[in-house]
């Protein structure tokens, strides 16, 4: 499936009166709880800065909804793929497809990244470092998303940040040229790492990016994803009802 | 003396910022690490075209002042702070209003802030 619906999904962000953070739930795509840190907590918090749900990622089991949790927010499960090797990432995303609701593969070195855009399974591409055209067209005809993480803008200062905001910019332009799905997140493994969607926006602005885009990399991107691994999902546009 | 005419002033947008912190930062704490964060990320001549300031600060609810063009650039700068005295901290912008008094109004007293 190619993303044709990228520019009328912008067009459309675009041309809509009310803000543009009102008109789609938006969600935040990679959470990963650090050891002693309250999942209900961290969903309290998203809740509040305007998430309508999270997709967080665990190494154990499906995280369990509880009582605490607020009962509109959506928990979505996935798994973090670290690999050495393209083999290993094939066998690794094999085991995994079906168990969870998203793959989230964490690229670096250049056969991981191109492993990972050329496998179907896996569903996000996490720090993958500068892409390149090859990269960007075969990610773009599998429907890997890129993720730029803005976690590395925050934490850093001086020249790595440079490197990093140089590094998205360029990925960027791929991206925008190719029609790769892409998202962003902070990487929050606290509740005091969660940023709001506007200060998401204005970070990836940095870089960059529009405003309607950053809405589209947290709305549009996350619900194919979701809705591509769901059970009922039959082929792009077809599901079982 | 006279004063400055009202159609010479600068424009003004209000931000009402809300402070999740570890613990209770000083005013003059976070607006030095407010500056700093936003100096580190546009540099001095950002952070003086966007005429900062720093009008009311209580450890869990800010105003702050900047002008119209440079709302964004305040953003980022808030999203970048991350800690203070090695202290965790986030801050975020509840609303935008264009008089103290509106901001006030409208954000301050809501209790749906209140710390984790």
């Amino acid at each position: 499936m190619k993303n044709a619906c990228y520019i009328y999904e912008l067009k459309a962000l675009r041309n809509c009166n009310v803000s543009v953070f009102t008109k789609k739930p938006l969600y935040e795509i990679h959470v990963k709880p650090e050891s002693g840190q309250s999942l209900e907590q961290m969903a309290v918090i998203a809740k509040r800065y305007g998430y309508a749900g999270m997709i967080v990622t665990t190494d154990a089991c499906k995280p369990e909804r509880t009582d605490a949790m607020p009962s509109d927010f959506l928990l979505y499960h996935s798994a973090e793929l670290n690999a050495q090797s393209a083999t290993q990432v094939r066998k690794k995303a094999q085991l995994l497809h079906g168990k969870t609701d998203c793959i989230i593969l964490r690229g670096g070195s250049e056969t991981v990244n191109r492993a990972g855009v050329e496998n179907r399974l896996i569903d996000i591409l996490s720090s993958p470092g500068n892409i390149n055209h090859v990269l960007a067209k075969l990610a773009s005809n599998n429907n890997v998303a890129i993720e730029f993480d803005l976690g590395a803008i925050i934490h850093t200062e001086g020249s790595e940040r440079c490197r990093v905001l140089s590094v998205y910019r360029n990925n960027l332009k791929l991206v925008r040229k190719y029609n790769v799905p892409f998202g962003i997140t902070t990487t929050p493994i606290s509740c005091y790492d969660f940023r709001a969607p506007r200060e998401m926006a204005a970070l990836a602005m940095l870089f960059g990016m529009k405003r309607e885009e950053a809405v589209y990399a947290m709305s549009v991107v996350p619900r194919q994803i979701i809705e591509q691994r769901s059970p009922n999902f039959i082929t792009a546009g077809v599901k079982l009802v | 003396m006279k004063i400055l005419p009202p159609t010479l002033r600068e424009k003004k947008r209000y931000l009402a910022l809300e402070v999740v912190s570890e613990t209770h930062a000083s005013r003059n704490q976070f607006l030095k690490e407010l500056q700093y964060s936003i100096a580190s990320l546009v540099g001095d001549v950002g952070l003086s075209e966007s005429g900062l300031r720093l009008l009311y600060f209580d450890g869990i609810f800010a105003i702050v002042r900047c002008i119209p063009k440079k709302t964004w650039v305040v953003r980022a700068g808030i999203a970048a702070i991350t800690d203070i005295n090695k202290k965790r901290i986030a801050v975020r912008v509840i609303g935008i209003g264009g008089t103290v008094r509106s901001v006030t109004e409208k954000y301050k007293d809501r209790k749906n802030y209140t710390l984790p």
